[in-house]
């Protein structure tokens, strides 16, 4: 079963786009970055004209990770509690909390995300020499990202009232795999010693690159820089890669309160 | 202008004080010593260069009366940085290296110094006292003397190297030129040709290692964090380059087993013998234990991986891939026979719903581990949503191998070592026992060699022989037998079907030939999960032996 995604109001819709890029701003503005790289943005965001295909493999339990996961987590709370006062009654409680069972509401979803479409990121950001005095001289960086193509099995599991999410594995896909070997022909005398890849996940992606700005007439811009691209394709991937790939997740939470982080802001909304 | 210098620093003056500042500091700090300068001014090379060099001459004489002073330092123009190229990581020690145009024009620089215009003074300070004449008038006659230097042009192509946490660089073509103005005009021609003399030294030498010292302050703390003592740091680093590189002593040999050297000789042996056996058959190993470059793909190939667990759907989807990579891997024999394996779900499995959940993710999950090792920590992103604030993401890292696949560890832990311990030893039974055929591979015609071996009475002794060599005939398994107290029942079922299936592959790992044939093992249909580590025993155990490479040319 797939979804039906009504793309022709939401692709070339200018507001969205900008909210979009809006909220990848938003999210940007609150890494910290290391010093020598400034004003990192997001200069433009389309999502294209191409829907991504999803489709909808399977609903069943959740895999058995999951629970282990969530069980180990209240184990180490519920330790950490214990330590300061230990009461009676807590004690009697994080024992019943302890194993999460299966219940009848958890449920995963393993879907098939397809996409290939035209969707156009465009990021700029500065290198900066803090030397004499801050940002003393700075080197601007465009880069343009476009042709993004994947086609995972992701899955997605609710239990708990927390949400999971992780992708499982690459789906063979004619298409992607000739623009794989397109991408990086000689990448294996390199890689040689890799073996074999686990996920690669963006299958396919095109960043252009443009270092250097054109001020005055003089000068010169440098345009697609061939391994900058390639190393910076290599260190997305392996972002994506250790961060959203089985067996690593991302878990989302929508517990109201839960770990000492939150106590205070919890306490300020009552 | 690909570099954009930040206008505000030259236009407040702010910049040019603070070289300004800088170069009287770096001018005044390393008087009397005769080293070279380490000033602390990197931005702006040719100006404090000149200086440099220019109070370098009158120091020797030791005429200088004060301290010098910079004056004036002045940019009226921005300078201008140019990057023509880049290259990353282009040999494997730079990360980063680049080709720039500088160029620099109308600076202007003014120093002021005093110098001792007395040539017949005497220096009684440092001599002993008797040896000094009494002398009625010793006066120093001390003359101020102002240096400008205006019109200041400079355009040189420099390479760029950017380490971890350094700036290389190195001054290819240099245009330099200037004005040069003396108060005192008598001395203007001498100073001006000696200056423009050391040029080259200045950057070929000079610069480049003031920047390269300077720059591991930029990396390390950002901006200033003073009072590095570079000199220190330059006699560190010469120091230890004096130092011993490794030294290979015969007590490092000492620490090789007597197996692997048996192992390693037969390998020697079998190269100079120019034996084709190991390449003519569909094994990962001639020699036990010893996998070779040419067969590397074949065992790469065996790695769990989606396409050994859904082979049937592959073979269907892309034939013509399939036809390639095997071409490719017969013809070539060195290196050259690997082609990247892609792991992928072939999408008819996914079409017919005959893949199993739970096997794709253990998959994945053991390429993990494999590509990672042991002690990797897995990312596992918790986000906050409740209260819907944005909060603090929380990343928890477990140990992978807790987290992950806590159903096999208990096989996994008594797996490998055994299977290891086990090899050890057999491979050295199997060298005792079998000598000859391990040592030196015959240069006999391959048809033969089946027939040659099946008679070989020791080859079927195999088994029996080492066990008693070892540890008895009755006791069997000396190693697998203390069964772990984790194993529960089922897996202790799994582990005595191990137990079977090491002594298939005792027999089987040794070499292809028994029997008077070749030995295919088609037993195990599929790659098993429950060896952790992949050790190269671990994996031959249970995979399919020869069942993707064309079948041997002769009886099976």
């Amino acid at each position: 079963m797939s979804f039906e995604i009504n793309w022709e109001n939401l692709g070339e819709d200018r507001v969205i786009n900008d909210s979009l890029k809006e909220f990848l701003n938003s999210q940007l503005q609150a890494i910290d970055l290391p010093s020598y790289v400034s004003s990192l943005q997001v200069t433009d965001f389309r999502l294209g004209e191409i829907p991504p295909n999803i489709i909808l493999q399977e609903i069943s339990n959740p895999l058995n990770e999951f629970y282990e996961q969530i069980s180990n987590e209240k184990r180490a709370s519920s330790r950490r509690r214990e330590e300061p006062n230990a009461k009676e009654e807590f004690a009697e409680n994080t024992e019943q909390v302890c194993d999460s069972l299966p219940s009848e509401s958890d449920l995963q979803f393993l879907v098939e995300i397809d996409y290939k479409g035209d969707m156009q990121i465009d990021v700029s950001a500065e290198l900066a020499l803090n030397y004499p005095s801050p940002s003393f001289m700075t080197l601007p960086v465009k880069l343009s990202i476009s042709d993004l193509g994947m086609h995972v099995l992701c899955l997605v599991a609710y239990l708990s009232n927390q949400l999971f999410i992780s992708f499982l594995c690459d789906v063979a896909d004619p298409v992607l795999d000739a623009r794989e070997s397109i991408i990086d022909p000689g990448n294996s005398i390199f890689l040689g010693k890799k073996g074999l890849e686990r996920i690669s996940l963006i299958r396919s992606i095109k960043i252009e690159s443009e270092i250097g700005e054109q001020n005055n007439v003089e000068g010169s811009v440098l345009r697609s820089v061939g391994k900058l691209e390639q190393f910076l394709l290599e260190a997305f991937r392996n972002i994506v890669k250790t961060e959203a790939a089985w067996p690593s997740w991302i878990n989302l939470d929508f517990n109201e309160d839960s770990s000492d982080d939150d106590h205070d802001y919890d306490e300020l909304q009552r | 202008m690909s570099f954009r210098f930040n206008k505000a620093t030259f236009e407040d003056n702010s910049f040019n004080e603070q070289i300004r500042e800088k170069l009287t500091h770096a001018l005044n700090a390393d008087s009397g010593s005769g080293s070279q300068s380490k000033s602390a001014n990197a931005s702006n090379s040719a100006v404090t260069d000149e200086v440099k060099q220019e109070t370098k001459g009158p120091k020797k004489l030791d005429i200088l009366k004060s301290g010098i002073t910079v004056s004036k330092v002045n940019f009226p123009s921005i300078p201008q940085l140019e990057i023509l190229d880049l290259d990353l990581s282009a040999q494997s020690k730079s990360l980063l290296k680049g080709i720039c145009k500088i160029s620099c024009k109308d600076a202007m620089l003014e120093i002021n110094t005093e110098i001792e215009a007395n040539l017949l003074l005497l220096y009684t300070n440092n001599g002993p006292a008797f040896t000094t004449p009494r002398l009625i008038s010793n006066d120093s006659f001390t003359v101020p003397i102002t240096m400008t230097f205006d019109q200041i042009e400079l355009e040189a192509i420099t390479n760029i190297f950017v380490k971890n946490t350094s700036v290389g660089i190195s001054f290819n073509d240099v245009n330099l030129d200037f004005n040069f103005d003396c108060s005192i005009k008598l001395l203007q021609s001498s100073i001006e040709k000696r200056l423009k003399g050391s040029m080259e030294t200045v950057f070929k030498d000079v610069l480049p290692s003031v920047i390269f010292s300077m720059s591991q302050r930029w990396f390390t703390h950002g901006e200033t964090t003073g009072g590095y003592p570079e000199e220190k740091l330059q006699q560190h680093v010469e120091s230890q380059s004096h130092l011993p590189r490794v030294i290979l002593e015969d007590s490092d040999l000492e620490d090789l087993s007597p197996a692997t050297m048996l192992r390693l000789s037969t390998l020697v042996s079998s190269r100079q013998s120019l034996s084709l056996n190991p390449t003519a058959m569909n094994t990962l190993s001639a020699i036990p234990g010893c996998l070779e470059r040419q067969n590397l793909h074949r065992f790469n190939s065996r790695v769990p991986a989606l396409s050994n667990f859904y082979p049937d759907f592959h073979a269907a989807e892309a034939p013509d891939l399939k036809l390639l990579g095997r071409s490719v891997s017969s013809n070539t024999i060195v290196g050259g026979g690997y082609n990247q394996q892609l792991n992928t779900l072939p999408q008819r499995v996914l079409d017919e719903r005959s893949y199993n959940l739970n096997t794709i993710a253990s998959v994945q999950s053991r390429i993990y581990e494999r590509s990672n090792g042991d002690n990797t920590n897995l990312r596992r992103r918790k986000i906050k949503m409740g209260g819907r604030n944005k909060s603090k993401i929380q990343v928890s890292k477990k140990l992978e191998r807790k987290a992950s696949v806590p159903d096999v560890e208990g096989i996994a832990e008594a797996g490998p070592p055994t299977s290891l311990s086990n090899n050890a030893e057999r491979s050295e039974a199997n060298v005792r026992n079998t000598p000859d055929f391990v040592h030196s591979p015959r240069p006999v015609s391959v048809a033969q060699s089946p027939e040659l071996l099946g008679e070989n009475s020791a080859f079927f002794n195999i088994p029996h022989l080492q066990l008693s060599a070892k540890a008895g005939a009755n006791q069997t398994y000396p190693v697998v037998s203390p069964p772990t107290p984790k194993l529960n029942l089922l897996e202790e079922a799994q582990s005595l079907n191990r137990r079977r299936d090491l002594q298939k592959l005792r027999s089987s790992l040794y070499s292809p030939m028994r029997n008077s044939k070749f030995y295919v093992t088609r037993e195990m249909e599929r790659p098993i999960l429950e060896h952790k580590g992949l050790s190269f025993v671990g994996l031959a155990q249970g995979l399919k032996w020869g069942s993707e490479d064309l079948p041997p040319p002769y009886g099976c």
